[in-house]
Formats: structure tokens, C-alpha cells, sequence
């Protein structure tokens, strides 16, 4: 399965990458949350086979993991940016028996599998602030993806531009990314 | 309830100006030569759906956004794909959806509604639920703690409230399925807001019972569990089809309707029907011949 890559027309006010190249919680016990899923006959067996996927990045997250990460980028930029809009994040699927945490289930936050069309909308409106996490952190199960994030804010006023541009930080939003490849553009 | 509290209740709540579900046995095109061309299907299916449920309110141009539990990762997961899935129902409806919101499972038309009440400005909006099984796994067809289930697509044509930040409750995550949650929250709202209707999901009989229970089951639409299983993120939207097809509205009424993630989340949304609103519920065997037949318009 290709990973999903996202181009988003325009330009972000301001953006930033990291990747993930170490793991985000070191030296902490992490409960594995695959479940074996009940297959029936051998073409069950065959269908979920060929949606196994190898890819060539080392780090490898739980998905309760991937929740915690992007929970912890969306409470950082609330707390951090006054006046923030809407925060839209690609997230596809769900996985039983792993809830989402309050954070991205939050009134301010929408998940989707792609960002472009519901920004696009949004920006149509007039809004501001408005913010896009793109994602592509590898994760048990069938996710795929290069362990790259991009945060980005649209639409910025200024007081919210300098706010994202402090917070945007190897020390901030991306500590658990170990100050990797972190890029401001705009 | 007079008639200031009456204008009050229509004030914070969506408008259903039409509902559809066209229930599909699985499995789904078995024919078709692999996920590609049961993606283009499902899209047709989506698209002509759409299409017809805009025509038949009258309404056309909303924004639209996609709900799901079920669909697979290979389509909502992979641009390839989903791109494929759009510009196929655009093909068929005109119109792009801007989402698949399938992270929140059986509540994602609830959160979708809250985002388009609380984030937009569009006077109406349409959720689908697409809950079609492409992979036919069985163990999708019953599950342990839920019972036997039911696929299908939900296409809901909804009105925005006035009192906006109102009409759409969304909460959790809470510890196990969230249903005693959504129980007490309902029984609150219900409390508060008066509807004539209360419209929960389908449920295994003894869940049920608690319900009708706790909320009180005057007023409380049928369980259908026994009938069609639990059908994910479209219980409610059947049990709306269905009343509204055995009992034509004369007038306004107003529905407390309530879903359920069993990842721990709820929805709960105040609705009213009026003797404009449109509903329509199908059945399709999802064979391939019938389902060429259905985008013909020759069935369903």
C-alpha cells in the first residue's frame, strides 16, 4: 500500500518538518496493541496478507503512540497560539479497542484523510489560524509511511505566526522527535 | 410544551430535509476484478445515492463529507484510491465530497454535523455513512460483543440550526463501549429538550432494555437489532427512514438521535422532521447484475 502524501495548493503562512528517527518514548514499556483479527478461510488469509506492508523506515510506533504524539502537537499549539482556528489532521481509520484521546476527538479538531479539501473550505470562509498536521508516521498494523510530520499554519495573523515560530522548536512541538530536519518556511 | 419553547427547541436543532439507506448484502460485487473496480462500484453507489436524495429534497450543492467504520484502509488510507473513490461519486452527483472522516467511527456523522454547525457557515451540509465491506471479512458480519451487523449506505440532507454550538453534542473518550455513557446523557438531554422522539442505536436486546429503561421508552424508536443487526454509524438514520415511511410527518417533530463508538465515544444530536422531509430505504443484493441495475435506476 502507498503512504499517503498530501500537496496542499498554496502557501502556509508557516510551516515546519520533522522526521522520526528515534523512538518517541525511550526507555518506556510500551503495551502491544495488535489483536489477532479472526480470519475465516485462506482468502481472508490472502486479502489481509497483501495489505502487509515492509517499509524501509526503522521506527516503528504503537498506534496508541501515534494518538499520544499528535495529541500532545494539538494541545502544544492550543496552549500556545491565542486565537487559533480550526485544527484539521490526517488520520484515516480507527483502530478497535484504541480510543482516540480527548484531545483529537476535541470540537477543535477534525480528522480526516486528507487536509487540502476541508482547508480549502474553511480558508474560502475567511478563517484564520487555521492548522494542518500532515502525517505519515509508520505504525503497527497496516500503516504505512516515512515517519514525517508537517505542521502548518494558514492564514495567520501576526501575532499567531511568531507564537507558531516559537513554539515550532526542537525543544517544543517536535521534542519527541529529537530536533529532527525541523524546517520553517514562509 | 408551548409554543415558545417549541420555537426554542427548533432554534438548536438540525432540519432532516431528507435521509436514504439503501441496506447492501454483502458480499459486495464479488465479480469485480479486485479493490480497484470495487472501489469504482462503491463510488457509483455513493454518487448515484447522493444524487437521487438531493433530487428528491430539492436541495443540491451542499458541502458533503464521508462517515465510515468499515471501509478499508486501502481506499481511505492510499491517495490512489481515495482520489479514485471521489472522482467517481463526483462523476455520478456532481459534486466532491471534502472528507473521509472514518476516524470516529459509528459517531463520524455526528462529529461531521458538529464541525459543520460549530467551524462552517453553510446553511446545510450531507454526511454519508458508507459501511460497505469490500473485503468481505466475516468476522465483520458479527462480532462478539456486538452481535450480527449490517452494511449499507446513509445519505442524510441536513439543515443547520441557529443556535449552532447546540445541535451536536460529541464526547469521550470513555472507558469500554460508551453506550451507559450516551444512556445518561441522553436520559439528560431528553430531560431538557423535550423531544417528542428518542432514536438510539441497534443494540443486542438486554442493552436495549437498560436503555429503555434508564431513558425511559416512551417515545423511543424500535429496536431494530433484531431485524438488521447493529448497521454501524446508520441505526438511527434507519429508524428515522422507517418511522417516516410508516408514520408520513404531519408536522414538526423533534428527535434526540444517538450513536455510539465502541472505541469509547458518543454522539447526540437534536433533529426535527417536517412533512417536507424526504426518506427513502432500499434493499440491494450486491451482486454484481444488481447492482449495474440499481445505477441504471432499474431497482431500487
Amino acid at each position: 500500500m502507498k503512504a499517503a502524501s498530501v500537496v496542499i495548493a498554496g502557501t502556509p503562512s508557516v510551516s515546519a518538518r520533522a522526521k522520526l528517527r528515534a523512538m518517541p518514548f525511550p526507555g518506556v514499556a510500551v503495551k502491544a496493541c495488535l489483536r489477532r483479527v479472526p480470519l475465516a478461510d485462506d482468502r481472508e488469509f490472502a486479502q489481509i496478507a497483501s495489505m502487509e506492508i515492509s517499509p524501509p523506515e526503522p521506527v516503528l510506533i504503537s498506534p496508541g503512540q501515534r494518538y499520544e504524539l499528535l495529541a500532545e502537537i494539538v494541545d502544544s499549539v492550543r496552549a500556545r497560539i491565542d486565537g487559533l482556528g480550526l485544527v484539521i489532521v490526517l488520520l484515516t481509520g480507527s483502530e478497535f479497542l484504541i480510543p482516540l484521546p480527548a484531545s483529537l476527538l476535541s470540537d477543535s479538531v477534525a480528522l480526516t484523510h486528507d487536509p487540502q479539501p476541508l482547508l480549502s473550505r474553511m480558508l474560502a470562509e475567511g478563517q484564520s489560524n487555521l492548522v494542518c498536521i500532515s502525517q505519515w508516521l509508520r505504525s503497527d498494523g497496516f500503516v504505512p509511511g516515512d515517519n514525517t510530520i508537517e505542521v502548518a499554519l494558514w492564514a495567520a495573523t501576526s501575532p499567531a505566526r511568531e507564537a507558531f515560530l516559537a513554539v515550532a522548536t526542537p525543544e517544543g512541538l517536535f521534542r519527541r522527535f529529537e530536533s529532527l530536519e525541523v524546517r520553517v518556511d514562509g | 410544551m408551548d409554543e415558545s419553547q417549541s420555537n426554542a427547541v427548533r432554534a438548536d436543532a438540525f432540519r432532516i430535509l431528507a435521509a436514504s439507506h439503501v441496506r447492501i448484502e454483502p458480499p459486495f460485487a464479488p465479480e469485480a476484478r479486485g479493490l480497484v473496480e470495487q472501489t469504482d462500484l462503491l463510488a457509483d453507489c455513493i454518487g448515484v445515492q447522493v444524487r437521487r436524495t438531493w433530487d428528491a429534497c430539492g436541495r443540491e450543492g451542499d458541502d458533503f463529507v464521508l462517515s465510515s467504520t468499515v471501509m478499508s484502509s486501502q481506499i481511505s488510507g492510499n491517495v490512489a484510491m481515495s482520489t479514485r473513490l471521489f472522482d467517481g461519486i463526483e462523476r455520478r452527483c456532481g459534486r466532491r465530497p471534502l472528507a473521509i472522516m472514518d476516524s470516529y467511527m459509528c459517531t463520524g456523522w455526528g462529529f461531521a454535523l458538529r464541525m459543520f454547525a460549530n467551524r462552517t457557515g453553510v446553511r446545510s451540509a450531507t454526511v454519508v455513512i458508507a459501511d460497505v465491506d469490500v473485503e468481505d471479512l466475516q468476522f465483520r458480519r458479527g462480532h462478539r460483543p456486538i452481535g450480527h451487523m449490517s452494511f449499507g449506505i446513509t445519505v442524510a440532507v441536513v439543515g443547520m440550526p441557529t443556535q449552532r454550538p447546540d445541535a451536536a453534542t460529541c464526547d469521550g473518550p470513555f472507558s469500554g463501549s460508551a453506550f451507559n455513557d450516551l444512556v445518561w446523557a441522553m436520559k439528560k438531554q431528553r430531560a431538557q429538550w423535550q423531544p417528542d422522539l428518542t432514536l438510539m442505536p441497534f443494540v443486542r436486546e438486554e442493552m436495549d432494555a437498560v436503555a429503555r429503561r434508564v431513558i425511559g421508552a416512551d417515545g423511543m424508536l424500535p429496536n431494530r437489532f433484531p431485524e438488521y443487526g447493529h448497521c454501524f454509524g446508520s441505526d438511527t438514520w434507519i429508524s428515522v427512514t422507517h418511522h417516516l415511511i410508516d408514520s408520513p410527518a404531519q408536522g414538526s417533530q423533534s428527535m434526540l438521535m444517538g450513536a455510539i463508538a465502541f472505541n469509547g465515544y458518543y454522539t447526540i444530536c437534536k433533529m426535527l422532521t417536517d412533512q417536507e422531509t424526504r426518506v427513502s430505504f432500499d434493499t440491494l443484493d450486491a451482486g454484481l447484475p444488481a447492482i449495474l441495475s440499481y445505477l441504471a435506476g432499474r431497482n431500487a
